[in-house]
This record gives structure tokens, C-alpha cells and sequence, in this order.
């Protein structure tokens, strides 16, 4: 007999519950490890692009996500513009956007200006225990 | 000696394996952790930009993702922010977290109507920027 460990939502009994959704814990199930985390603070994006660069220390490729908070204070995903933003046409065509990219050594936070003056961002990142490539 | 929980993979062992990827937990390693998940629908009658809001009131701007489609136009459902353009027409979908709030911007060209539908989930992890 396989052992478990099962830990239900309050209201669902961990002996019987089928539905993945209503468990809080299940070891059959893989969970969504942070290996680690940080800020990266007070960068200046001075070009298009800026390229913030941090070495994640792990052999692979690893899955991570990012977030970005622009001076105006709203913290946004990647390819997110500021909230501020004024252009029209799908609003990045002069604007301040972002995204990530992930090689094996490194994260690249790329930051761009648009047309607009420089300016600081924070960034928070997450570390994930999964490759974020795929390799047979 | 420092006490751990550790579930590993079927072929692993728990009480050696150093791959998180091997494991199915580790009390090692931080995990996301569910604060509340919804929707949100916003009309749009042509041209324009809109923006609602749902309240976390964390205290703290936490770990969010989104997702989105545009009724009638766009029935499968796609990460944001979400940019796109055919034909002349845009449509674009931005999300912010504040420490209270979670923004959902929307803009469009051209005179169709459509509803977005916006699934958020907001997680109790607290981003510290």
C-alpha cells in the first residue's frame, strides 16, 4: 500500500475528497518550490534597453517570475507598461515596458524608456525549483 | 540537528535527495500560498479605456497573476498583460498591484462591443517592494 499525505480544505474529508482543487496539500501532487527570491532596487533605466542582470546560481535554466514596480508606485507583470502611460496604440509604442529572460547562468531584467526620460524601478523576483526550459 | 519535512518523488529518497526537483515538498523552500482568486467583467461599448479594481487590503503588494478573454471576440483565455492587434484594431489589458488594490486597465480601438473577463489570483506572498 502506497502511503499518502492529504490535508483537505475545512469542509472536505481527506479520506474521500477526488477533486484536486479541495486539497490543500496532496503528495501525489508536485508543489511550486521557492528556491529563492529578492529585490533588485533603485535601477535606473538609462537606454532601450537597460539590462539588469542576475546571476541565479543554479545549473539550468530555472523558472522564474517577476514583477516590476514603476515610479508612479503600481507594481505591474512582465511586458506590463506603467499605469501613467499616455500613449494610445497599444500603449508601448513610445513607452516604458519591461521583460525577463532566463539563460542558464543568468536572469535578464530588461528595462526599456520609449521615448520618455530615465527613470528607477524595484524589482522583485522569484526563484522556481523547476526548469523553465524542456529537455527530453 | 535542524527537523525538516520532506516529500520526495516516487525512486527518490527523502532522507538524502538534494534536487528540489526531486521533491514533491520540502519545508526547505517557501511555497506560494492562496489569499483569494476571483473575476472581474468589464463592457466596453467601442473605443475607449476602463479600469476597475478589486480590494485585498493585504497591507503589502502581494503576488498576483491574471488572466483574460474578450466575449464575443476571444473565448480562449490568456495571460496578462495581454497586447494585441489585427487589422487596424488594438486591444490591451494591464494589472497593478497597490498595497490595497488589485487595477485592471483595459483599452481598445474600433466600435465592437465586447466583455472582458478577468480571472485574477492573489496570493499571500508578500513581494516587500
Amino acid at each position: 500500500m502506497a502511503y499518502k499525505i492529504v490535508i483537505t480544505k475545512a469542509g472536505y474529508n481527506a479520506l474521500t475528497e477526488s477533486d484536486k482543487n479541495n486539497y490543500i496539500f496532496h503528495s501525489d501532487y508536485n508543489t511550486l518550490k521557492i528556491i529563492s527570491e529578492g529585490v533588485i532596487t533603485a535601477q535606473t533605466v538609462t537606454a532601450n534597453p537597460t539590462t539588469f542582470t542576475l546571476e541565479h546560481g543554479r545549473s539550468y535554466i530555472p523558472a522564474v517570475m517577476a514583477f516590476i514596480k514603476y515610479p508612479d508606485g503600481y507594481v505591474a507583470l512582465p511586458r506590463g507598461i506603467p499605469r501613467d502611460t499616455t500613449d494610445t496604440y497599444l500603449g508601448v509604442a513610445n513607452s516604458r515596458y519591461w521583460k525577463v529572460e532566463m539563460d542558464a547562468t543568468y536572469i535578464y531584467f530588461i528595462c526599456y524608456k520609449g521615448t520618455t526620460a530615465n527613470y528607477n524601478v524595484d524589482i522583485k523576483y522569484y526563484i522556481f525549483e523547476a526548469p523553465g526550459n524542456y529537455s527530453a | 540537528m535542524t527537523q525538516k519535512i520532506v516529500i520526495s518523488k516516487p525512486t527518490f529518497d527523502a532522507k538524502t535527495e538534494t534536487d528540489p526537483n526531486n521533491l514533491i515538498f520540502s519545508s526547505d523552500y517557501d511555497s506560494l500560498k492562496y489569499y483569494v482568486s476571483g473575476y472581474v467583467d468589464i463592457d466596453m461599448s467601442g473605443a475607449g479605456s476602463t479600469e476597475t479594481y478589486v480590494t485585498h487590503d493585504l497591507g503589502y503588494i502581494p503576488f498576483f497573476i491574471a488572466f483574460m478573454n474578450y466575449i464575443p471576440l476571444e473565448t480562449d483565455y490568456s495571460h496578462a498583460p495581454f497586447y494585441t492587434a489585427s487589422f487596424g484594431n488594438w486591444k490591451t489589458l494591464d494589472v497593478y498591484a497597490t498595497t490595497t488594490r488589485l487595477y485592471f486597465t483595459v483599452k481598445k480601438s474600433g466600435s465592437s462591443a465586447i466583455t472582458w473577463r478577468i480571472v485574477y489570483k492573489i496570493f499571500r506572498n508578500n513581494m516587500g517592494i
